[in-house]
């Protein structure tokens, strides 16, 4: 019995794009339903960033591409696209003309998503009568530290999303005329030297869209309540919930987001020009209580600063420090946070090196910790021990079978509590999580990269134990047929052992 | 409680709840469009597209998730990664069956618009099709293979050219 092309669609669509490949080589049917299948075209994406020769090899395919990369866009470059009926475009690193763009931009009326990433014009961009902007539909637009005037080419209402940044010039004019017309956008970025002019335009507190999502650059305020970028976050202040600032900002523009953005979940902000302040400014800055997710990067100047910062935000249950510069003090820093805020659920640290888990640092309600590396893991495996019966969640950035001796696996198996591993590393190590995790059959994600022996690239694997017994037996053996199937295209180092296990 | 009766292709008659039929949004839409009299007693709904051997189970199936809420967001949400390990034990038990039935039970869940039915039929279906090699998926369904050597080699060629997002 055949089934219809529909219902074929559906099944493929629960498929990995690694299974829909196979699946292409079944029959021509099954082929032609894939190939012409918006639904299933999303899964991959034609890379072009690759030579002459390669572009003119894509032209005879016969795929209908939804998703396209591409390096240079130039006659053959375009002469590919055009073949496709695209739903994301992506260009990156590259000088083309202006006119290249509008003509292709003309032809792409289903275009959702649009990114263009350092791309400069070579010739002379102006917009006179002839000048046509594209009338598409598109939801998503990223223009990344590009030609500020590609903006301008887009003729669309429809954003949901917006990034903007440019090295190039400090006009923001072009951006302030698309902002006008959205009234849709939630996520808004902007960056680069265009953020002077952004901020002391008067506009910017005109705009129709409420933000949930707002990333900053370098942002300064005239403690004003008539100051523009003042006006535009109160207008914002009710639907944001979640805001990144980029580049260290001036304090009274912390000071205006600690006491106004009260709706404000999640904050990522660079710490570095805050802990300098003198402890003084910071003790007087206000506390907000509604911020329950944090992440901080850059350096903290000192402990006391640092406590003082912290101090902030009392009630934080995801704490993220992995892309602080860890000082020597840090462990002093942890065991402060263990004492002032229990209520913490993650915890995301960078590698300790040399420095102890203290044991005194402890919290109660801990269930998600993540390290990004681990060079000895006698520094962690008391930290794991002392939160087995609250971790449900393990996160290990990268190790190596030199640093963790089965040890830790065990300290991991033994958290009664756990649903979900990820661990980077070579694959024997991978294999002993597995087989750990595999006796135990729980319910459990056990997600794991890992690197060969020939450094080639992580493959990221992930085994799911359902506490089904039954079903747990079919997926085992499903999951190493894949397994086999990923290492005999590389190489089979370490495999062996789990793969005859399940064979 | 409300009854209906619904009758299969082969003319068996079948009486089941009025909430179980209305798990099918094509009852719900012949009921509600049509002006079928939902209390006339001898009112019967044909069904010419399912046979009674299906229709049994369809009903069972309803019968089993009624009063499962419904799913609030749209079964298109794209970004969400689609996942097939999720199927309940129950399902698993209903839908250990021989290929013929699982294929008719996906034809009566896309007629008949049962959206749980069908989603869980087609990640049955994706099931047997994981981790296999083309010939073995082949074999399952018992699909011939009709590439010459030269067609088979553009797929390839095609397939790597369609990188994984």
């Amino acid at each position: 019995m055949e089934l219809p092309e529909e219902i074929l669609i559906k099944i493929f669509d629960h498929l990995s794009p690694k299974m829909v490949k196979t699946c292409c080589l079944v029959c021509s049917r099954w082929d032609t339903i894939i190939s012409n299948s918006r639904q299933i075209m999303k899964k991959f994406q034609l890379n072009l960033e690759e030579t002459n020769s390669m572009i003119q090899k894509a032209k005879q395919l016969n795929r209908k591409h939804q998703i396209i990369k591409v390096k240079n866009l130039n006659e053959s470059t375009m002469d590919v696209i055009s073949m496709h009926n695209l739903q994301s475009l992506q260009i990156s690193c590259c000088k083309i003309e202006s006119t290249h763009l509008a003509k292709v931009l003309s032809q792409l009326t289903l275009l959702d998503v649009f990114s263009a990433k350092a791309v400069a014009f070579i010739d002379d961009f102006g917009i006179d009568d002839n000048f046509k902007r594209a009338k598409i539909n598109l939801k998503e637009l990223r223009i990344e530290y590009c030609d500020i005037d590609i903006v301008e080419f887009f003729d669309t209402e429809t954003l949901e999303l917006f990034e903007v940044s440019s090295l190039l010039t400090e006009e923001c004019d072009s951006v302030i005329n698309l902002l006008k017309r959205q009234k849709n956008l939630k996520e808004f970025g902007v960056g680069g030297v265009i953020c002077e002019n952004f901020y002391q335009s008067p506009e910017i507190y005109k705009f129709n869209f409420r933000l949930k999502s707002l990333k900053i650059d370098k942002a300064s305020m005239k403690n004003d309540q008539n100051d523009p970028l003042f006006k535009f976050l109160l207008l914002q202040k009710d639907s944001l919930i979640s805001m990144k600032i980029l580049y260290p900002i001036e304090t009274i523009v912390h000071k205006f987001i600690l006491e106004n953005l009260l709706n404000l979940q999640h904050l990522e902000m660079p710490v570095s020009t805050l802990s300098e302040n003198h402890e003084d400014i910071l003790n007087q800055l206000p506390r907000n209580r509604h911020i329950e997710s944090i992440k901080f990067f850059g350096i903290l100047r000192n402990l006391n600063n640092a406590k003082l910062v912290m101090n902030l935000f009392p009630n934080i249950k995801y704490l993220d420090l992995s892309q602080i510069t860890t000082h020597v003090w840090f462990m002093d820093f942890l065991y402060y946070i263990s004492q002032s805020f229990k209520n913490l659920e993650t915890l995301k640290i960078p590698n300790l090196f040399n420095q102890r888990l203290h044991q005194s640092i402890n919290f109660p309600k801990l269930k998600s910790f993540s390290v990004t590396k681990i060079y000895d893991e006698s520094i962690y495996n008391p930290f794991i021990r002392r939160h087995s019966s609250t971790l449900e969640n393990i996160y290990i950035g990268w190790t190596d079978d030199n640093f963790i001796k089965g040890l830790t696996v065990d300290e991991i198996m033994n958290c009664c509590n756990l649903k979900h591993v990820t661990i980077s590393s070579y694959s024997p190590l991978v294999t002993r999580m597995f087989n750990k995790v595999s006796s135990k059959n729980k319910c459990w994600i056990l997600e794991s990269r890992i690197k060969n022996n020939l450094d080639l690239d992580y493959i990221p694997l992930i085994f799911k134990f359902p506490d089904d017994k039954a079903i747990w037996d079919d997926r085992c053996r499903i999951w190493s047929d894949e397994l086999i199937r990923d290492f005999s295209t590389i190489d089979n180092y370490g495999l062996n052992a789990f793969v005859n296990k399940y064979k | 409680m409300q009854t209906i009766k619904l009758q299969s292709s082969d003319n068996e008659i079948f009486e089941c709840d009025l909430a179980v039929a209305k798990c099918s949004a094509t009852i719900r839409t012949m009921l509600e469009d049509l002006g079928i009299d939902e209390n006339s007693e001898d009112e019967v709904v044909p069904l010419p597209n399912v046979n009674s051997a299906i229709l049994r189970k369809v009903i069972q199936f309803c019968t089993y998730h009624k009063d499962d809420p419904v799913p609030s967001s749209t079964d298109d949400d794209e970004n969400k990664e689609k996942r097939t390990d999720d199927i309940t034990s129950w399902d698993a038990d209903f839908l250990k069956v021989d290929q013929g039935t699982l294929f008719e039970l996906i034809l009566a869940a896309n007629y008949l618009d049962i959206r749980s039915l069908l989603d869980v039929t087609c990640k049955t279906v994706a099931n047997m099709i994981k981790g296999k090699t083309p010939d073995e998926i082949r074999k399952t369904f018992n699909i011939k293979n009709d590439f010459t050597p030269a067609e088979e080699e553009q797929v390839r060629k095609e397939n790597t050219w369609c990188e994984e997002k």
